[in-house]
């Protein structure tokens, strides 16, 4: 019986269980999908405030199946518990880091945007002019780099083990959108992330029916 | 306050805290030990008890002080929050130091 007491396991179990509704991933992929229809309009620039609403619309849209499912289908059926300061203090520590990493995009979009506007620099950065192909590869590698080890960081900061998978895919689909130029992968990969999301989310339903209003009550 | 338990000797283990001892409850124990607080359903989840019969052990656990029950409403539904108090904490610490100690002493 104690070997079955590892209270960290029983701990990890516990905080791991908010996850297995799917409601996540499925959040995630939606945000992806609207980075991967950004880049769509961004290569046609027809009717861009339609397409901007658009891109917002999604946004919100994939947030609220997150807040409301967790709210009204999630929470009820599955409970929710406090966790530890440690689970609080390893918050924080990502909400530093992910501020880090958002200063330093910061600097590379601005970075970029002086380079564009000073002749002087660009003619310092010239051994790329004409090589378009090295000049995409080194483009989307960066964009890789920034997309695939943030959300490996929230995988690993909030103990979201499927995080691993979803970076991976992020990071795949962001490179080979900038590099060939096309939305149509980060949609695959929106995909990727989306499916198995509602496919925990229709067992998470179906194997956590509500519980009576007694057990709500105690 | 609980005797330490002497080589070759696990007598100590007659006075082991029977209420902690048993399973449904060491585990409800555990479970709420790794957490602030839990709501009923949560736990229920976590320990794969029928509501019932989670309700008798946290009822015993409550009358040995072990733990808090708060029942409150989220919005229109009740809730019940649960939280091991510093007695019930100390008594798993106990119990579970007290337990490998004696597995300890058990060479096979």
């Amino acid at each position: 019986m104690l070997n079955q007491l590892n209270l960290k396991e029983i701990e990890k179990k516990a905080f791991r269980a908010t996850y297995q509704d799917g409601l996540l991933d499925i959040n995630m992929g939606g945000i992806v999908a609207c980075m991967a229809y950004m880049q769509t309009l961004t290569d046609s620039e027809e009717t861009p405030i339609l397409g901007m609403v658009v891109f917002v619309a999604g946004m919100i849209a994939s947030s609220l199946i997150f807040w409301l499912g967790k709210k009204y289908i999630t929470l009820p059926r599955m409970g929710q518990a406090t966790f530890g300061t440690k689970r609080r203090r390893r918050s924080r520590t990502l909400a530093v880091i992910l501020g880090i990493i958002v200063a330093l995009q910061a600097v590379v979009v601005i970075f970029s945007a002086v380079v564009w506007g000073n002749p002087e620099l660009q003619s310092r950065l010239a051994f790329l002019e004409g090589e378009h192909r090295a000049m995409d590869l080194l483009v989307a590698s960066i964009g890789a780099m920034f997309v695939g080890p943030s959300v490996a960081l929230i995988a690993y900061f909030s103990d979201f083990l499927r995080g691993y998978y979803i970076s991976l895919l992020m990071a795949v689909g962001v490179f080979l959108m900038i590099f060939l130029n096309q939305p149509v992968y980060l949609m695959v990969c929106a995909a990727l992330i989306i499916l198995p999301g509602i496919a925990l989310f229709i067992r998470f339903v179906l194997t956590h029916p509500l519980p009576p209003a007694e057990a709500r009550r105690g | 306050m609980d005797k330490p338990i002497s080589s070759n000797d696990l007598s100590a283990l007659v006075d082991v805290d029977r209420l902690v001892h048993e399973p449904a409850r060491l585990m409800i124990l555990a479970n709420l030990y790794v957490v602030e607080s839990a709501d009923f359903v949560f736990l229920m989840n976590q320990v794969r008890l029928t509501w019932g019969n989670l309700s008798a052990h946290l009822t015993k656990l409550e009358e040995a002080e072990y733990l808090e029950m708060e029942k409150t409403f989220k919005g229109k539904r009740p809730n019940t929050q649960l939280r091991l108090t510093e007695k019930g904490r100390e008594a798993f610490k106990n119990y579970t130091q007290k337990m490998k100690q004696v597995f300890n002493e058990i060479t096979p």
